[in-house]
């Protein structure tokens, strides 16, 4: 069994008048490996969030199956829950989701939804507090009184306190700073690297995209337009553009240049290849 | 779910009664119910429930649409006819159940009368619901409060529209944000449907401490940006929307009144 | 010079219990009649505290601390009106800022605040939100519009009121890339044709590109003024206040500290491509 998870032709509409059609989703089949990281790019209403709301049982499919380790989720409809600790699920802005008195007890929320108790509990958010670098000395801390930016960090280690295997984020830095943007990063690093599991992002960032993800995850309209490697899928940008989406601001300024000299290469994606190759362009002389 | 939820119960059309004035329709409603109750026999209830059918038809609203709002209703409407039909007095006894219960004419036709009164009550009632937006609803309230601004409650009447106005719009957004953590909970093993009384109340905390807590911080961003946008407690306020009575609201006044006069003779003649 | 707002010595900061947080220190700054200022700064660098005194709704803390809005204290208690009349503010999150719960009647509410007759009022209703894009909007709902559109609606409520200056706060801050941009072009067209004060407050290093004028907040003091072409040539001291650098000017900068002799002043990538070309192709000579 090579994949994690796995979606077979995922349909879903939202009925009545409350959320638009747009949010629907029409035949959508992938598969996600051990320790891969997936990134999900799309506009909104391109049925991003709506996708991955069901990878964890918060939907239901109206037709189609989302297997994990195989096995279909809604086979017991009873046990949905151990689905979430399986697959755990960050949403936009989890700051907000923040409600216990101390730091501590709020990491603790998902583990003691799973049944743990006493040193066990304690051992688990000492772990994971560890794995991302949340410190001792916050533990006892109000989460209210922390910044933006620490509050998003324990609201996400409430959710891998689970120790999910699969971990999905929807736009986890979004509205941060270049640092807090640091810090979620490694921290979703180091988790993959110490429990080996797949990672799930949904982000609007093209640029940390090409850094961050193994493979990209394009929707449109519902659809599952593409799913495929970073490079093959920023490689077709024209595509990309096509339907309101980008490619990293690196490869726009080579597509730029390209114009004007046929011979630049626009299949380069991140800012360290960006400034190897074009270095490499300056100090040859030439660049044919 | 939370997403059934809609405040206000309004079915879009451009129907006579929905171009009504809002406060003429209010006005209209409160004169209805108070007919209805004064309409003290048969005749009288009939001529209330051909008008009432009359309007109804008139509005072009679906007939499901008023029979779904009976429906919820229904409990309340059976328990108050069987009272009736067990304590209303007089006429001959037809047969008597258990120990003193007995069915007698007359009250079958009380339960009868009253049930009647109720089903034409909640029909007539949501016909301004259902042909009236909520915030055409607050500014007629407004407006037909402004009486009391003679009394010296002018700020009063103005905090209360205020109220209303803000509520309507943020009662959307509020049940989003409610649903978004609610799934956010959810997501980390949260129980909501399951367990005792105790279980469920304690479930709700992870929910209602951060709706709280956004809720409190909207509060402060929207009374800063009122603020920013000149909002002085309502002093000098001029409102864009004039309410305006037409030739339409004096007909329907007409019709009505015809419909209450005829009440009255019924009750006195027949 | 003629300025629209004037800061003289100000400061602010505020007491929880014992400890005292300076959030403004000391700052003096005139904003020019029609220009287009960028504030730049991180979180938490005290740029909302900045805006909130450009338009009086927080007052300095010390006391010989001055904001003058055309020549008038913003400490005059009875010319308040007047002040968020002519200095209008725009907010982060548009949910926050829209009061009724039909388009038209929210873009009236400022007017209507003012006292305007019902007809003058309808007239710039109509007139704001045709400006913003939004005018066959009118009779929907707030709740139904994407971010970007609700936040255009915001934008139309303050233009309603014929603001002489828009102090604009984070206000794409929370919009996908396409609201975004929607609300970049408005404002920079409100600042072009309509010779509109903009002050516009940000963490995006991108929407200082159309600016006359960029300035670097850091911990509630002015720490760089210039233009724009100016303030993003010095890189470093952008990354060193922890602030977001586009991708295309940390290029030319990473090019330049690898020893090409191209010039870094440039956020667009339009821009980014003709330096590198230019840069490029000297070399070859």
């Amino acid at each position: 069994m090579s994949s994690i998870i796995e979606v077979k032709n995922l349909c879903f509409s939202y009925d009545g008048a409350a959320k638009p059609v747009r949010d629907a989703i029409h035949d959508v089949s992938f598969s996600v490996g051990y320790g891969e990281i997936i990134g999900i790019i799309g506009h909104t209403g391109s049925g991003k969030s709506t996708l991955i709301q069901h990878l964890n049982g918060l939907l239901k499919p109206a037709s189609g199956e989302v297997l994990l380790e195989g096995k279909n989720i809604w086979d017991e409809p009873k046990k949905i829950k151990d689905v979430r600790f399986k697959v755990g699920l960050v949403f936009q802005y989890p700051e907000y989701q923040l409600f216990e008195e101390t730091v501590f007890e709020d990491i603790a929320f998902g583990p003691k939804n799973m049944g743990l108790k006493g040193v066990e509990l304690d051992n688990r958010v000492r772990n994971i507090c560890e794995t991302v670098g949340i410190k001792e000395e916050y533990f006892e801390k109000s989460p209210f009184d922390l910044s933006g930016g620490e509050k998003r960090r324990v609201a996400i280690a409430g959710v891998m306190a689970m120790q999910p295997k699969v971990l999905i984020l929807d736009e986890p830095i979004a509205g941060l700073d270049p640092r807090g943007r640091r810090e979620i990063i490694s921290m979703i690093k180091s988790y993959r690297e110490k429990f080996g599991a797949a990672v799930i992002i949904v982000s609007h960032n093209m640029e940390d995209m090409a850094v961050l993800a193994d493979k990209l995850l394009v929707m449109n309209g519902g659809r599952l337009e593409m799913f495929d490697t970073v490079y093959n899928v920023f490689s077709k940008g024209a595509h990309l553009f096509n339907i309101g989406l980008s490619v990293p601001a690196v490869t726009k300024i080579l597509y730029l240049l390209n114009e004007k000299d046929r011979s630049i290469r626009t299949d380069i994606f991140t800012l360290g290849e960006a400034v190897e190759y074009l270095r490499s362009c300056g100090a040859g002389g030439g660049h044919a | 779910m939370l997403k059934d939820i809609t405040f206000g119960q309004y079915y879009e059309g451009g129907s006579f009664i929905h171009r009504l004035d809002a406060r003429t329709k209010i006005i209209l409603l409160i004169l209805n119910i108070v007919f209805l109750f004064l309409a003290g026999n048969y005749y009288s209830l009939a001529l209330c429930s051909i008008f009432t059918a009359f309007v109804l038809t008139l509005s072009k609203v679906p007939a499901r649409m008023f029979l779904k709002n009976i429906k919820t209703i229904l409990p309340i409407i059976i328990f108050t006819s069987l009272l009736n039909l067990f304590y209303g007095t007089g006429g001959r006894v037809l047969f008597t159940l258990f120990w003193k219960l007995t069915v007698t004419t007359g009250g079958i036709s009380r339960a009868v009368f009253i049930t009647g009164r109720i089903v034409l009550l909640i029909l007539i009632s949501s016909l301004l619901t259902y042909t009236t937006t909520p915030n055409d609803i607050t500014d007629a309230i407004e407006s037909l409060l402004s009486f009391l601004r003679v009394f010296g409650l002018r700020g009063a009447v103005h905090v209360l529209a205020m109220m209303m106005t803000i509520a309507l719009r943020f009662i959307p957004t509020l049940v989003e944000e409610t649903e978004k953590i609610m799934n956010a909970q959810k997501a980390r093993g949260a129980d909501l449907e399951n367990g005792k009384l105790l279980d469920k109340v304690k479930a709700l905390i992870p929910i209602l401490i951060p709706l709280l807590i956004s809720s409190v911080r909207r509060a402060y961003e929207l009374a800063e940006a009122m603020e920013c946008r000149c909002y002085n407690g309502g002093v000098g306020r001029v409102r864009m929307k004039r309410l305006r009575f037409s030739l339409r609201d004096l007909i329907a006044a007409m019709g009505n009144a015809l419909c209450c006069g005829g009440v009255i003779a019924f009750n006195i003649l027949l | 010079m003629d300025n629209q707002i004037e800061l003289k010595n100000v400061a602010f900061s505020y007491e929880n219990g014992e400890e005292k947080r300076d959030i403004i220190k000391n700052i003096n700054l005139g904003i020019e009649r029609g220009s287009f200022t960028v504030i730049l700064g991180h979180n938490g660098s005290g740029k909302s505290t900045l805006a909130k005194l450009m338009n009086g709704l927080y007052k300095p803390t010390n006391a010989d601390g001055t904001v003058l809005v055309d020549g008038i204290d913003t400490r005059d208690e009875k010319t308040e009106i007047e002040i968020r009349r002519k200095v209008g503010m725009v907010f982060q999150n548009p949910d926050n800022q829209l009061i009724a719960s039909v388009v038209e009647e929210d873009v009236a509410f400022g007017p209507e605040n003012l006292g305007l007759p019902p007809e003058k009022t309808r007239e710039r209703v109509d007139e704001a939100l045709k400006s913003v894009g939004m005018y066959e909007y009118r009779k929907s709902t707030p709740h139904h519009l994407s971010g970007g559109q609700k936040q255009r609606v915001a934008i139309a409520g303050i233009i309603a009121m014929r603001p002489e200056c828009l102090i604009l706060d984070e206000p794409t801050a929370m919009l996908d890339p396409k609201g975004r941009a929607e609300v970049m072009d408005i404002i920079t067209r409100f600042n072009r044709d309509e010779k509109m004060t903009i002050v516009l407050i940000t963490h995006f290093m991108e929407e200082a590109e159309f600016a006359d004028r960029v300035l670097l907040l850091c911990d509630g003091e002015i720490i760089r003024d210039g233009t724009p072409g100016e303030i993003f040539s010095d890189i470093k001291t952008l990354k060193e206040t922890g602030l977001d650098v586009p991708q295309s000017t940390e290029l030319l900068y990473e090019l330049k500290k690898s020893g090409i002799d191209v010039d870094t002043d440039a956020i667009s990538v339009e821009e980014a491509a003709a330096r590198i070309y230019a840069a490029l192709h000297l070399e070859e000579k």
